[in-house]
């Protein structure tokens, strides 16, 4: 069987929300064992992709700048 | 050539010119009180007021408990003392002994004014606040891009929770056109994607956050297409803004508090979804495998090998019973055999020798001897007797 991938771009929300579902259907629902256990290893995949975006230390920061009329977004470096 | 004074010269000289002033030593000052702060030691310090000018004043415990009521911003004062140079400090302050209310100050009754206006108008009401996204993926923050301010924010935010993304659109949060340039940065925001925006300012008098009790700015957040926390002033500050946002945060750090989930927390929540997953499949598994052995079982009783076991089993059985049988039958034969040798031996001729009996029989035909008809004198006859044989002849 194909390891699940999650998409690398799912955002925190979309991925909690997911794996929210995911324990949901396997706890209330009964399923095919194949479909249970292919559950299970999605719920296991997003898990850890929400666990990779919290680990991540870096905060993406930017600024809006206007001059004139162009609104541009720049990185904002902070001293934290 | 000047002369060079050290700091000092310079503070005492100033207090001494100071306090050689007559009008000054004794004055009454009318303005609006701002910025009360109470010392441990129970003196109390505040600015007085009015438009663009203002003075620094102090009023000892032993005065601050003689008044009826204690100086509070926005209250519109008589106060009478002395001015003086406060050396250690660097500045001129005004010595207060007595203070005389006349009422709300102008500010403040704007402030009282719009309130209510605002409110009556439904702008504040309970239902138009917005619920707050429960993993923000953008942020956006309107606030000055310099000072403490955006720096605790940003900080909190990064700790607990790094995923998401901050937009900062900066701007003047104080000063006759900051209202303006408040509104411009919030509406800036909303041309990008960001899910919640953040409205920050630090502490200060009410002048100072004056700009978040404009209308433009309550306007402004009120329209905007995504909810609005604001944290503008300390704890016990409340402006207009504070009013209109989705959500009220007593300090900035407070509102990115408020913002964001705590990544521990999260973390938490996440390895509990894990345990609940792995639990959910065990019990899967062993009703799976408890199945499996019920069909195993009801298969093994179907199986045709099964049917030559039995048969075999019945098979073995009937080899026990005959065994048994023949075991039974071998014991009875031997039992009568042992009786039957018993009497044999009870009839064996050298038994009746060995109690001292004699056999007779004739030696001409060999006949044995039982009548005293069968002989006659001198007829020979053999003698059998335990250890052997002897000649005899009848008389």
């Amino acid at each position: 069987m194909d390891r699940p991938q999650v998409e690398e771009n799912l955002s925190f929300e979309e991925a909690y929300n997911r794996l929210e579902q995911v324990v949901r259907r396997l706890e209330e629902e009964a399923l095919p064992l194949e479909e249970a256990l292919a559950l299970y290893e999605q719920g296991i995949a997003l898990a850890r992709h929400c666990q990779a975006l919290l680990d991540r230390t870096e905060l993406r920061i930017t600024q809006l700048i206007e001059e004139g009329n162009e609104l541009r977004e720049e990185p904002f470096e902070a001293e934290l | 050539m000047p002369p060079i004074l050290t700091v000092r010269e310079l503070t005492t000289y100033l207090r001494e010119l100071l306090e050689g002033d007559e009008q000054l030593a004794d004055l009454w000052v009318e303005g609006e009180i701002s910025n009360v702060t109470r010392s441990s030691a129970g003196h109390i310090y505040f600015t007085l007021k009015e438009a663009e000018a203002q003075v620094a004043c102090i009023l000892f415990r032993g005065y601050a408990s003689r008044l009826d009521a204690l100086p509070t911003d926005g209250e519109a004062v008589l106060v009478h003392g002395r001015v003086s140079f406060y050396e250690a400090g660097g500045k001129l302050q005004l010595y207060v002994d007595t203070i005389r209310s006349l009422g709300v100050g102008p500010l403040y009754l704007r402030f009282q004014e719009l309130k209510a206006a605002l409110e009556a108008e439904g702008l504040f009401a309970p239902e138009r606040k917005r619920p707050l996204p429960r993993f923000p993926r953008c942020i956006g923050v309107v606030t000055s891009p310099t000072g403490a301010v955006i720096r605790d924010i940003l900080n909190i935010l990064k700790r607990r929770y790094p995923p998401a993304r901050v937009i900062l659109s900066p701007t003047l949060v104080q000063g006759k056109e900051a209202a303006p340039l408040i509104v411009a940065a919030l509406e800036r925001l909303w041309r990008f994607p960001v899910d919640l925006i953040i409205v920050a300012r630090g502490g200060g008098s009410l002048e100072d956050l004056w700009a978040f009790n404009e209308e433009i700015v309550a306007r402004s957040i009120r329209a905007s297409p995504v909810p609005v926390i604001s944290g503008v002033g300390h704890e016990t500050d409340f402006t207009i803004a504070d009013f209109a946002a989705d959500v009220r945060a007593p300090t900035p750090s407070a509102a990115a508090e408020i913002a964001v989930p705590d990544a521990t927390e999260l973390r938490k929540m996440l390895a509990e979804r894990r345990r609940r997953l792995r639990q959910v499949l065990e019990r899967r598994l062993v009703t799976a495998r408890q199945a499996l052995e019920t069909q195993r079982r009801h298969l093994q009783r179907l199986s045709p090998l099964n049917l030559v076991v039995q048969r075999r089993q019945r098979v073995d059985e009937q080899i026990d019973r005959a065994t048994v049988r023949l075991r039974y039958r071998l014991e009875i034969a031997r039992e009568r055999l042992e009786g039957l040798s018993g009497r044999l031996a009870a009839l064996d001729p050298q038994a009746t020798l060995r109690r001292g009996y004699a056999i007779v029989h004739r030696c001409v035909d060999g006949v044995v001897v039982v009548s005293p008809a069968q002989v006659a004198r001198g007829d020979r006859l053999d003698v059998r007797v335990r250890d052997g044989s002897f000649e005899a002849g009848v008389l």
